[in-house]
């Protein structure tokens, strides 16, 4: 099975092994690192979960069934969150580019859920200022 | 003698300066003296229009990052942006720990992230504020399930985080260190106007309509007395409208926002502060301030407060919510010279026995080296 990211609902981007997912119908943030930028990025390629399972088999010298179960689990999910929608059948991916992980033993891809950013964003419970200061604003730049 | 190895801090706040809020306030104190401790610490802060991306002020290296502003936009590149700018700074910075001041702010996010993919940096906290319910959200319980350590400017703050930590957490309690006073407060004698001040933010929360109406409340009694507010908020023309429809327009003041120095002489020309807070008062520095200069207090029970006035000796400790309260303290207050005297120099001993800068800078030194980071 193929997949690809949910494009009408999330906002998704990779910098070398961290990648963060925005759900921006709810604004929940999603944001997971290493193995998991890995499978996002072999996801985002068109890769099955068959190939990255045996990308991460060969990658962490670990037994196929072992990734293959870790990956199902992470793309259920994906897929459960909304993130990620089942793609076209195509023919299979020749050359994955994917980030190498800085992991020197397999770890299963974790996904960690942020569903409350607005609402720390909104917290200050200790500041008696607004964005411009108080009691003192900041000084104005002269021009 | 035993030399302490030198510490290196990466310490993340909500704002720093030019902005003066308590923890502006309290890192502006300590970090020079913790440097001549072998502590180095250099600040994380949201960015801010008209300020640098990065400065040395006062020997302090400070970085600001559009913490808020990037997860406010909804892309996912603006906060992989600013974790890629924090993992700059990290390599650049060699920091041994992270320090949150609060937990419950943006920055939340971001060390949250990077204490998961380098988890030898152990974080420590310090709460500011008590937590309430509405603090318990994932990524604040995480980051405080994570800590190393905890410390709170008061015994509230410490208690609120109860629920949301494991027991065997180290705690420590440091108090705001109070620098000497400069200024010292007007002698307020019978027969004169008694001046009142409010400083703060201008929001319900800080109950300074309470005030008001105790005012109010009092001068139906035959008490005479002005109140001067400083600062400001959403919540300005409300209380002036309560002033007016009070009768009181002309007793009380709106000085608006005003720079430190001002704010201390305005102190220091009042004979009693006002702090009748509804919630979330960390500790009341502007409290603890005013009683510096020997100004006592009239405080609700809420938070730090009655950590820093003392009943009956350095002022009154009030229920919540009730300006009929703080009406009657103001009149028993100011009900003869010797009382209102002897509470001036009650508040005055009490803050610089107990709010001392040099107990605060070795707490926060004590803290620091209370972590093992290898």
């Amino acid at each position: 099975m193929r997949y690809e990211p949910n494009t009408a609902r999330i906002s998704h981007e990779q910098l070398n092994d961290e990648v963060i997912i925005i759900n921006v119908e709810t604004g929940a943030y999603y944001s997971g690192s290493d193995t998991f930028a890995i499978l996002w990025s072999a996801l985002v390629q068109g890769a099955t979960d068959l190939e990255i399972a045996q990308h991460f088999a060969d990658r962490y010298s670990v037994e196929c069934e072992v990734t293959l179960k870790d990956v199902r689990d992470i793309i259920g999910q994906l897929l459960a969150k909304g993130l990620l929608g089942e793609a076209p059948e195509r023919p299979p991916s020749s050359d994955l580019s994917l980030p190498d992980g800085s992991l020197a033993k397999w770890s299963a891809p974790a996904l960690a859920e942020y569903t409350d950013m607005w609402d720390l964003i909104q917290l200050d419970p200790i500041h008696d200022v607004s964005e411009a200061g108080w009691p003192f604003a900041p000084p104005k730049t002269v021009s | 003698m035993t030399v302490s190895p030198p510490i290196k801090v990466l310490a993340f706040s909500p704002l720093y300066r030019p902005f003066l809020g308590g923890i502006e306030i309290l890192l502006a104190n300590i970090l020079q003296p913790l440097r001549e401790l072998g502590i180095d610490v250099a600040i994380v802060t949201e960015s801010a229009e008209g300020l640098r991306e990065r400065e040395v002020m006062d020997g302090t290296r400070v970085y600001r990052l559009p913490l808020s502003a990037a997860v406010r936009s909804r892309m996912a590149n603006e906060p992989l942006k600013v974790i890629r700018q924090l993992g700059i700074i990290i390599e650049e910075e060699q920091p041994n720990l992270v320090h949150m001041h609060s937990v419950a702010q943006a920055a939340a996010f971001y060390v949250d992230r990077l204490t998961v993919s380098s988890s030898a940096l152990p974080i420590v906290a310090t709460l500011h504020g008590a937590l309430v319910e509405e603090d318990k959200l994932g990524v604040v319980l995480r980051l405080l399930g994570r800590a190393k350590a905890l410390s709170g400017v008061s015994r509230a703050c410490l208690a609120s985080a109860a629920p949301y930590i494991r027991a065997d957490l180290p705690q420590y309690l440091i108090y705001n260190g109070i620098p000497p006073a400069r200024l010292s407060s007007q002698q307020w004698q019978e027969g004169e106007t008694a001046r009142l001040i409010c400083v703060g933010r201008l929001q319900k929360e800080k109950g300074f309509d309470l005030a008001i109406r105790g005012l109010a409340h009092a001068m139906v009694r035959g008490f005479d007395g002005e109140l001067s507010i400083i600062g400001r908020g959403g919540e300005e023309q409300q209380l002036m409208a309560i002033a007016a429809s009070l009768g009181i327009g002309k007793r009380v003041r709106f000085l608006g926002e005003m720079p430190p120095v001002a704010v201390e002489r305005e102190m220091a020309q009042s004979h009693v502060i006002l702090a009748p807070s509804r919630q979330r008062e960390g500790f009341g520095l502007v409290v603890a301030e005013a009683g510096r200069l020997g100004v006592p207090a009239i405080v609700a029970e809420t938070g730090g407060l009655p950590e820093v006035v003392v009943h009956g000796e350095t002022g009154f400790v009030l229920d919540r919510n009730s300006h009929e309260m703080v009406g009657d303290a103001l009149l028993k207050l100011f009900s003869c010279d010797t009382n209102w005297r002897k509470l001036s120099v009650g508040v005055r001993n009490h803050v610089g026995q107990r709010f001392g800068l040099v107990d605060c800078i070795q707490g926060y030194a004590k803290f620091y080296r209370s972590i093992s980071w290898n």
